[in-house]
């Protein structure tokens, strides 16, 4: 549209296709510069809100083991949990130390630590720890505050990255895998991706004497990126014969996998653990492991098993299935936590 | 002269220009934001061994696969590539490949110690049958 002023000049009052088109240029060129900024910022902003919530779990007196995975380096995760309600609680002895195969006391220069591979990775400093998979896997020595029986509650929870989910790869561990008649099993977790009629497709766990798997899920692990993984054991009371009675619940992300199936237990219905008695014929001292499964070195590996030699750590105990992947952050408390508060772990931590 | 004098006085073509640059600094802008750092390959390495020929190489345990992808293959033969394992007992070298498939009997009603069993079995070394084999590591290579 065109008009005349007072003295006649032609003025414009609207504007061409191209000057718009320029302001919506400068406009983008802005937001170019800008959203990666703001998108950091926002990395940066829930990063420093999970660190302190992170550090508020560290002063719950149920919280035994804490790794954010910030405070540590070298051969050594450390434990900044402030005051766990065990006796004699000192948390360096639950600190953990990364090793390599085979329970050897030699620490390990094929661990890798990413300053800034874990989540949040745009705003580039959240540390994280990449297993191999074949070798790598973190010791917890401590076992005092970490040994439960059927009698107790606890949860355990961490935070992985699949670079593949294999069948048995073993998040956590805290066992001692050798025959049925002479293993020593408290809690482990590992992968189990094949779909059947029966379950599966995502993770199996063991908690005492219960193996437990779960009807549902289509989702690929491998491409959710980073997952938040839960495991509850709640005692519930004890059956007719007097042995104590538990439920057993993994979270995925927050919510509950879908209904339980018990392997050991006939009765699909019944989420209990029943006993730990075949658990002891190994003998329960068996430190948590981090990355792998503890296997009973006698049976899997009786060429290097001494049966003259005593001790766990370096004579029965080998590692083996070892985890492919990151983890970024490792929390064990005491007691069962609410459906809402690993909800809200997650929350807090979610990308 | 007068005809660049013309064009500048062109508010059109002034227009134009400014587009035109402007266009450019914002391929500029989106190239460096967006494009210019590609991020650095994640996940672990591991040493693999080719089915056929037997060579060795070092790859990203998420390019270890049952695919006939060129990522996922032998450079030199174009077979699958497997986890290079060595027996302890016959020092037999062997590839061993990711388990894609669950047991003839399915995993139904599997216990811990059956599914280990089962890993275990398909880690066996080829050449004297043992299951004590380990996995080939990274920083012998």
């Amino acid at each position: 549209m065109k008009t005349f002023g007072a003295s006649g000049r032609r003025i414009r009052s609207s504007f061409s296709l191209v000057e718009i088109m320029i302001v919506f240029i400068i406009f983008a060129i802005l937001a170019a510069i800008f959203l990666p900024t703001l998108y950091r910022a926002k990395d940066r902003a829930k990063f420093i809100r999970w660190f302190a919530f992170n550090r508020q779990c560290a002063n719950d007196p149920a919280c035994i083991v804490n790794f954010n995975f910030q405070e540590g380096q070298g051969n050594t995760l450390t434990n900044i949990c402030a005051g766990a309600d065990v006796e004699n609680f000192k948390a360096y002895e639950y600190d953990g130390h990364l090793m390599k195969n085979n329970s050897s006391s030699t620490t390990v220069n094929n661990f890798k630590w990413l300053n800034s591979g874990g989540r949040w990775s745009r705003y580039g400093f959240k540390k994280a720890l990449q297993f191999n998979g074949a070798d790598t896997y973190i010791l917890i020595p401590g076992t005092q505050g970490l040994d439960f029986t059927p009698m107790d509650d606890f949860t355990v929870m961490c935070w992985v990255k699949f670079d593949k989910m294999e069948l048995g790869d073993c998040p956590f561990s805290k066992s001692l895998w050798g025959t049925a008649k002479d293993a020593a099993c408290q809690y482990d977790i590992y992968s189990n991706p094949f779909k059947g009629s029966f379950g599966q497709g995502t993770f199996d766990v063991d908690v005492f004497t219960t193996c437990a798997t779960w009807l549902n899920t289509d989702v690929d692990f491998e491409e959710k990126g980073w997952i938040h993984l839960a495991l509850r054991y709640t005692h519930i009371g004890f059956d007719d014969s007097g042995e104590p009675k538990g439920q057993i619940m993994t979270f995925v992300n927050g919510e509950p996998l879908g209904a339980y199936i018990s392997t050991t237990n006939e009765n699909p219905n019944t989420a209990s653990a029943t006993g730990w008695k075949a658990c002891s014929g190994a003998g329960m001292n068996v430190p948590l492991v981090l990355g792998a499964a503890g296997c009973y070195r006698k049976y899997w590996s009786p060429k290097t098993y001494d049966k003259t030699k005593p001790g766990i750590l370096s004579n029965e105990l080998m590692l083996n299935f070892f985890f492919k992947g990151k983890m970024d952050e490792f929390l064990l408390y005491k007691r069962a936590l609410p459906d809402k508060e690993i909800y809200g772990h997650y929350d807090m931590g979610k990308e | 002269m007068e005809m660049i004098l013309a064009l500048v006085k062109n508010r059109r073509v002034i227009s134009l220009a400014i587009l035109a640059i402007l266009a450019i600094v914002l391929g500029v802008v989106v190239y460096i934001q967006y494009f210019s750092r590609t991020p650095p390959p994640e996940g672990a390495l591991r040493v693999v061994k080719c089915s056929s020929c037997g060579d060795q190489g070092v790859k990203l345990i998420k390019d270890i696969n049952d695919r006939h992808d060129p990522r996922c293959t032998c450079g030199k033969c174009g077979k699958l590539l497997g986890y290079a394992f060595k027996c302890d007992e016959c020092d037999f070298e062997f590839p061993v490949f990711p388990i894609n498939k669950a047991p003839s009997g399915g995993m139904s009603k599997m216990k811990t110690m059956d599914t280990f069993n089962y890993v275990l079995q398909m880690r066996k070394c080829p050449n004297c049958g043992s299951t004590e084999t380990t996995p080939i590591s990274v920083e012998s290579k």
